[in-house]
């Protein structure tokens, strides 16, 4: 759990580094030939439209799924290659934030905070507790220890899910669409935790997510999956600023989140005419 | 320690077959006696509760039923030919060498395997199984052993209990119905039986224990396609297990009756 | 983690250096819950070489708090670099614990009785 010494070699301040990295489901690339880098302390963020590969990606990068080929990097060594013991070290060091949540049903919300504490370290039972209230806090939940998620709305389920994801004080934390589902207020709460961690603790942070307004929010770098005629490559990469004044039509469309452009949502016209009128 | 268990633990990596299931848990266990924190006392115990002590009601029924149906069956034919003395006997030979096993598995195949699978299912849908492994918690340790565990102590316990109210049961039918004396009733029911009657029942009984907790955890971890997969697996655990459970009796009863 | 312990007017000083993380937590708890024991009436902890406190720190932190305000211990910590001070500022325990720039302050708020 330490953080890495610091050095100042730039390239060990890469924490994941994605070469070449191919995904294909029975011939179709769904990921095609993926490069890219994370530094430490970075907000990096991922985007693209639905089905663009992004859970996927995301799948790959936390070791859930073997890609086709291509390797990737985290803290150095390379997941894609490393056996299960290997794995398991890794991710005591990394967090993973659910979409849904991914909460324990069976367990309470308390429970579900404490599990990787007690799993995976030595703290005494009544820090736990301490530390479990100090999550809740962090997401806006102070109080609601002892509910089962059932009993909680979406929204919160994710939120106890980032609180699960930090307790161990994990050096670098992945989300997959931390703020979609979350009212305005929520949305915002989230991302300043994120905001908090990169910046002031010197988290690193995967972030996955369509939510533009976020996107923007807390990024520090910033990348485009294509989906579509340009499934799995990467459209656009760099900066918020960088991104913002690429002139890429594909990748405006998305920003703006225009219904017209490159981004064919259906079948031309004639296309579905055809199709309604079954000829040919 | 360098050859350890742990080899056993993750054979075959992520793929999770029948054979590696078996594989892994029995790793696991062997590593956990090696180890404190694997086994945790409190874990398992909360499992014994769930699929043991909450299914003995329903096995205890189903025994007294069996002990009715064996007294009453028997009294018919035996005492046509004036054996009606044999009765007992019959009573509590095949409640330890067959019914008991048996008809408690089934019970505990339809009570507890089907929950597990469903449990499991569902964990598995809801990405938890998943959200267990990015946490660097094995499932196979953190899920399936407790229970693996817990059926294999409790499947014995309740087909010994289960024998018990059987013998009840037919005691119930020869005192009040027949007019046997209680006495006789109780010196033949326990003089007969010979301490292997129990054993080769109990020797089944884990055999059944291992079928029925190992295929509700496979066919629970294997699920795919949401909550209908879920159903599904819970009725392929059941259906499986019952099956080996009949075949694997037939062999184990046709070994005790050949070879032994 | 290393921690060096000093008397001076009355003030233990625990001077802590490292990282105290779920590994070294432990550490620190040992250290406090004797410090605890003892009723030790004013400590002071100096986080100067301190790069960095996880949950499990403050916790420890936070314990240790909990059983110096039964005998009416004062405690204070000083000179948390600024990544330490955000850990503590996150989950809002800057209001809770007496926190000092520098040790020189940190000794006259409690030799002062302020802390």
């Amino acid at each position: 759990m330490s953080p890495t010494p610091k050095k100042t070699n730039p390239s060990s301040d890469v924490i994941l580094e994605v070469k070449d990295l191919v995904q294909s489901y029975n011939g179709r690339a769904v990921l095609n030939g993926l490069n890219f880098k994370v530094r430490k302390g970075e907000t990096f963020v991922i985007m693209g439209g639905s089905g663009c590969g992004k859970t996927t990606l995301l799948r790959i990068l936390i070791g859930a799924q073997k890609p086709t080929s291509g390797s990737v990097h985290l803290f150095g060594e390379d997941i894609t290659k490393a056996s299960s013991q290997e794995l398991d070290r890794i991710r005591l060091r990394f967090g993973m934030n659910f979409q849904f949540g991914a909460l324990f049903q069976s367990m309470t919300v308390g429970e579900n905070i404490a599990l990787p504490l007690q799993e995976h370290s030595q703290v005494d039972p009544s820090l736990i507790e301490m530390i479990v209230k100090m999550k809740l806090e962090l997401v806006g939940l102070t109080g609601f220890e002892n509910f089962k998620p059932s009993e909680l709305s979406g929204g919160m389920r994710k939120r106890v899910g980032l609180a699960r994801a930090l307790a161990l004080d994990p050096e670098l934390l992945f989300s997959d669409e931390p703020t979609s589902g979350l009212d305005p207020v929520m949305t915002a709460v989230v991302d300043q935790l994120t905001l908090d961690s990169t910046r002031k603790i010197g988290v690193t942070a995967v972030v996955v997510s369509h939510d533009m307004t976020s996107c923007f929010r807390i990024a520090t770098h910033m990348l485009m999956l294509g989906n579509g005629p340009r499934q799995g490559e990467i459209i656009a990469e760099g900066t918020p600023d960088e991104i913002r004044a690429n002139p890429d039509p594909f990748l405006q469309q998305f920003v703006r989140g225009e219904a017209d452009g490159p981004i064919a949502f259906r079948l031309s016209q004639d296309d579905y005419l055809k199709h309604l009128l079954q000829e040919g | 320690m360098k050859f350890s268990f742990e080899s056993l633990l993750n054979a075959g990596g992520s793929r999770l077959t029948y054979g590696l299931l078996n594989l892994r848990i029995l790793g696991w266990i062997l590593y956990g006696f090696t180890r404190p924190g694997i086994l945790v006392p409190s874990q398992i115990l909360s499992q014994v509760i769930r699929i043991g002590v909450q299914a003995i009601p329903m096995a205890s029924l189903v025994s007294l039923s069996v002990g009715f149906i064996l007294a009453m069956q028997s009294s018919t034919e035996l005492g046509k030919m004036g054996a009606d003395s044999f009765i007992p006997d019959l009573v509590s030979l095949s409640l330890m060498r067959e019914l008991g096993p048996l008809l408690v598995a089934i019970i505990v195949v339809g009570r507890s395997g089907s929950a597990v699978a469903a449990e499991l299912g569902t964990m598995k849908v809801n990405e938890e199984i998943e959200a267990l492994r990015v946490m660097a918690i094995d499932p196979i340790r953190y899920l399936v052993v407790p229970r693996f565990i817990a059926l294999m102590i409790m499947l014995p316990c309740m087909t010994i209990f289960g024998n018990c109210v059987g013998l009840v049961g037919g005691w119930a039918v020869c005192t009040l119905e027949m007019g046997m004396p209680s006495s006789f009733y109780i010196m033949r029911a326990m003089q007969r039986p010979e301490l292997w009657d129990l054993f080769s029942g109990l020797i089944k009984t884990a055999v059944f224990a291992h079928i029925i907790i190992t295929i509700a955890c496979y066919q629970g971890l294997n699920v795919e396609g949401g909550a209908e997969g879920v159903g599904r697996a819970t009725t392929s655990a059941v259906v499986y297990s019952i099956l080996w459970i009949i075949i694997a009796d037939t062999i184990l009863t046709g070994l005790f009756y050949f070879v032994l | 983690m290393e921690i060096q312990e000093k008397n001076e007017d009355s003030i233990t000083i625990l001077v802590v250096a490292g990282e105290i993380d779920l590994n070294q937590s432990p550490a620190l708890r040992t250290t406090l819950r004797e410090k605890a024991k003892a009723k030790t009436p004013r400590l002071l902890l100096d986080f100067a070489a301190v790069a960095y406190v996880d949950s499990s720190g403050l916790a420890t932190l936070i314990e240790y708090y909990q059983s110096s305000k039964a005998y009416s211990g004062k405690m204070a910590i000083c000179s948390l670099v600024p990544r330490v001070r955000s850990s503590f500022d996150l989950v809002r325990l800057s209001e809770v614990f007496s926190i000092f720039p520098d040790q020189a302050e940190a000794r006259k708020a409690l030799a002062g009785g302020s802390a």
